[in-house]
């Protein structure tokens, strides 16, 4: 790598060397190590080890319940955005500064407090027991911690591009006899997906990767309500190295991949709109 | 349709967009609403589209109330400065919005939506970019558009916000032609905005010009110039000289020069304007006719017109004359002339400095003619 | 992790186009419903348990030895974490941002890596280079080092996780400011660090700052990565989340979530410095929070 625009400035050299060191020292190689070692295991003892029947039922929890979790944060997202950037109301900057909340709360603490809460004798547990709805301890308690660690991501995805939606687009339409909901469909909407869908992959990225406010929430009774990455702990801590690493090895390339859809989308929307 | 907007006022927080205007516009008018940003004239535009409502007076369509009409129930033609094209929408896509978001009682069959839009297109001259995207067009094609997307759902009045505004020259005088051409074919009402009194003059039946809420003069465009009736409306078409006078019984003193002001007869001695547009400045020889003596200053050719700056005591005024007269009098810097105004208009000091203008009426009946 | 696109609405356009009142009214209620019910909550009742058997249970919990230990730990490990990253932050944010090169891009991309692994996986990373099974756990027990299971392995997976805090805050910052008040300096004869401390620093101090913060938040609160290479050794290699985790375990409800009311503050105070910062000098951290997105 060499500069091509040359400079006067002073530094490239050193400052571009300490970079890809740091890089290298902290990043690549780390994670260069796990694929040699999945490497060295074989395809069989991987296949064996990385799609064995409580693996493949944690993949499910993960990926579903991340799945689930990301459809509802594009709604509740959508709808606190909307409020945020459309209506004045008071403490309207104060909820507006608490929707980070969840970038910033530790997530362990996230996770016993969300389990007090949803515990049966918990404020909501209690409320939801007669109703013979548990939500602690099962895949619904997952699904929980992962909306709230995820719900950011939608939040402030679409924030932005709600705020710098041209009012005259809605004007005209409805200058052109549409109603508000035929406005919101079918020109705001429209405008807002390619946000959405962005905001969907990272907090489904996110969930999907999730550990220390799920672990808690979720019981972790194997094959129910055991997520992937407490799995690859549990096998760590049983010494199965081999095991942790194929198991790891799968999420890191589902979160590889997401990682690429949410690039190609990024890609999609400014092509689509902007090409001339 | 007949527009009629009565008394009508707005203010935004402290900042008063309208203050009491009243406009009358007849069934098929063309309509140019004029004056600096600022001047309540978009504010005018979107409450007559139902984008803003007046905090009181009336608007009347074919004499209904229509004050409180929704913009969605109108059926305006709205056309926006940068025509919030629907970007995920080709062409047609966009064209047809209006007829597709009909209740299913009143919306045409998808063929005679199709036939509509293409019919429409082909008016504009797109008929071949229907299923293009707003990215992939011109700001003029782009424009026309937006005017065929206003005109589908055959609206009783067009309203157009700046609608030039955002095309470079040659493109902005093309696309006037065209607008006055489709104007006298469909015979539609219409009101645009502009702050550019060439395009005002050039498009419309009549003009509004318009200064900090108020509407300062209502007429033909020939009326607009040649009678201006306020200094604002003096100032903001065309160039002038504004040159500060004294007004002693029915004569108007400019440093050395004396003009009759018979309107003033009965004002014993006041401070006031006088403005004078350059091509009715005459220019002589010192000595061969009336007027008071100045200095030109510098000398500018224009193709077939030249300006030339003069001082005449410490005022610069500017005046203009033909090749053939500069060539005749041999013009050149720090040479002496004798300047003569043909036609020059007096406004009394009082009235008409600062904000208020509150003997306008009376302002403009008492400004004499020479 | 995309942390904070800021939204700084001071003030909403006028609309005439809007939805009915009893609409917005709805819809104004709903999302405050689904805040409170997400986000309020579980702060609440953090603080509400933490305080349930009063303050001298509180303050009994805090003093605990075992506590103090993992806060000592915690503000140790933030301690190194944190200016590796910020020392990195800055040279990759200059060599990124100043220059243009073939692969620039996929350098952004690499560095932001970190933010899209499960934090398992940042730690798991270093069990399997540094522990006993590891490529150089034999070596590092020949010679006596311990890694995994002790403090400096808990550093190592803190500047993981923390590692593009600082890069990604100042990159498009500094790219925003552009190279022409450097080029100036060098045309003045400054050399490259007077030029950094006393024409680009200046610039970029806020946005260090807000890059510092988040990082230390972080840092501060990793569970996951930490987990995995700590061992939980009480007193030892306990930070505090590891700390509430296992007084959790232990049942030991109130004490729990004390230790954790400190961290639910840390947090409080951080999206309070965070907001401050967002509205007083939007405009020289603006760059780097609008292009966030990952």
């Amino acid at each position: 790598m060499l500069a091509t625009k040359s400079s006067v400035i002073p530094g490239f050299g050193p400052t571009l060397g300490y970079t890809l060191f740091y890089l290298g020292l902290i990043v690549l190689i780390p994670l260069a190590a796990l694929f040699f070692r999945a490497a060295g295991m074989g395809w069989e003892q991987f296949v064996q080890a990385a799609f064995a029947p409580r693996v493949l039922a944690a993949y499910r929890l993960s990926f579903g319940g991340a799945f689930i979790a990301a459809a509802i944060n594009v709604v509740a997202g959508l709808l606190v955005a909307w409020v945020l950037v459309r209506y004045e109301f008071p403490g309207r900057k104060l909820f507006d500064a608490m929707v980070d909340l969840p970038f910033a709360l530790p997530t362990a603490v996230a996770g016993i407090a969300l389990t007090a809460i949803y515990a049966p004798n918990g404020v909501i547990g209690q409320l939801l027991r007669p109703l013979g709805i548990k939500v602690a301890f099962t895949p619904i308690g997952v699904v929980i911690a992962m909306v709230f660690i995820g719900m950011p991501f939608v939040v402030r995805t679409v924030q932005p591009v709600l705020q710098d939606l041209e009012l005259e687009h809605e004007e005209v339409a409805a200058s052109l006899g549409a109603n508000r909901l035929q406005v919101f469909c079918l020109v705001i909407l429209p405008n807002l997906l390619p946000a959405l869908v962005t905001g969907f992959a990272l907090a489904f990225a996110r969930a999907l990767g999730e550990y220390g406010s799920v672990i808690f929430i979720a019981g972790n009774m194997p094959g129910i309500s055991e997520i992937a990455p407490l799995l690859i702990v549990t096998k760590l801590e049983q010494y199965d190295y081999a095991g942790a690493t194929a198991i790891a090895v799968v999420m890191l390339v589902a979160a590889f991949l997401m990682l690429l859809v949410i690039n190609t989308l990024q890609k999609w929307r400014q092509s689509r709109f902007t090409a001339n | 349709m007949m527009i009629d907007a009565r008394n009508v006022r707005k203010t935004f927080g402290t900042f008063a967009a309208l203050n009491d205007v009243s406009l009358q516009i007849a069934e098929g008018e063309m309509v140019a609403l004029l004056g600096p940003s600022g001047s309540g004239k978009t504010t005018l535009l979107r409450i007559l589209g139902g984008l803003e409502f007046p905090d009181s007076g009336s608007v009347l369509f074919d004499g209904g109330d229509a004050t409180k009409v929704a913009a969605r129930d109108r059926c305006v033609g709205f056309v926006f400065q940068h025509y919030a094209l629907f970007r995920h929408m080709t062409v047609f896509d966009n064209v047809s919005f209006g007829l597709r978001v009909r209740s299913r009682a009143e919306r045409p069959s998808k063929q005679e939506i199709a036939r509509r839009v293409h019919h429409l297109l082909s008016m504009v001259q797109l008929d071949d970019l229907a299923t293009r995207y707003p990215s992939q067009l011109s700001g003029g094609q782009r424009q026309r558009v937006a005017l065929a997307r206003a005109l589908a759902i055959q609206p009783r009045v067009l309203l157009l916000d700046e609608p030039f505004g955002a095309l470079d020259a040659q493109v902005r005088k093309e696309l006037r032609r065209w607008l006055r051409r489709l104007h006298d074919e469909l015979k539609i009402t219409g009101v645009f905005v502009t702050h550019d009194q060439e395009e005002a003059l050039d498009v419309a039946d009549r003009v509004v010009v318009m200064n900090q809420g108020r509407i300062e003069q209502i007429g033909s465009p020939t009326e607009i110039y040649d009678r201006p009736a306020t200094p604002f409306v003096y100032q903001f078409l065309g160039n002038v000289n504004a040159l500060p006078c004294q007004i002693r019984n029915g004569r108007a003193e400019i440093g050395s020069l004396v003009l009759p002001a018979p309107a003033y007869a009965g004002v014993s001695s006041a401070a006031g304007m006088a403005f004078v547009r350059p091509h009715d400045l005459q220019l002589s020889r010192p000595g061969e006719g009336e007027g008071a003596l100045a200095v030109v200053h510098h000398v500018t050719v224009l193709g077939p017109t030249v300006r030339v700056e003069l001082m005449m005591g410490e005022q610069i005024v500017e005046a203009e004359t033909t090749r053939q007269r500069f060539s005749e009098l041999g013009l050149a810097s720090g040479q002496q002339v004798q300047l003569w105004p043909r036609e020059a208009r007096f406004f009394l000091r009082d009235g008409w400095e600062g904000t208020s203008f509150q003997s306008r009426e009376e302002l403009a009946r008492s400004s004499a003619m020479l | 992790m995309a942390l904070a696109i800021s939204s700084s609405t001071t003030s909403l356009p006028r609309r005439s186009v809007t939805e009915p009142a009893w609409v917005r009214l709805l819809l104004i209620v709903s999302a405050l419903g689904v805040l409170a019910l997400f986000l309020l909550l579980p702060l609440v009742t953090v603080f509400g348990e933490a305080f349930s058997k009063g303050l001298d249970a509180y303050f009994g919990a805090l003093g605990d030895d075992d506590a103090v230990a993992a806060i000592g730990l915690t503000l140790t490990v933030a301690a190194i974490a944190v200016p590796l990253n910020v020392i990195f932050g800055v040279v990759g944010a200059w060599c990124l941002a100043k220059f243009d090169f073939r692969g620039k891009s996929l350098l952004i991309t690499l560095i932001d890596i970190p933010f899209s692994v499960s934090p398992v996986i940042s730690g798991l990373v270093y069990v399997l280079l540094f522990g006993l099974q590891g490529w150089f756990g034999p070596w590092l027990k020949l010679h006596d080092i311990k890694l995994i299971f002790a403090v400096p392995g808990i550093v190592l997976a803190t500047v993981f996780v923390t590692f593009p805090f600082v890069a990604r805050e100042l990159i498009p910052l500094m790219e925003a400011q552009g190279t022409e008040e450097e080029e100036a300096a060098v045309v003045l004869g400054a050399g490259g660090w007077r030029i950094f401390w006393h024409v680009t620093l200046p610039n970029i101090k806020w946005g260090v700052f807000y890059g510092v913060l988040l990082c230390n938040a972080r840092a501060m609160g990793e569970f996951g990565a930490v987990s995995v290479v700590s061992g939980h050794i009480r007193g030892l290699t306990n930070t505090m989340p590891l700390h509430v985790e296992i007084l959790y375990n232990e049942y030991n409800y109130m004490a729990a979530f004390a230790v954790a009311s400190l961290l639910a503050m840390l947090a409080l105070v951080t999206l309070a410095v965070k907001s401050l910062l967002e509205w007083r000098f939007s405009r020289e951290i603006a760059a780097g929070t609008r292009h966030q997105k990952t």
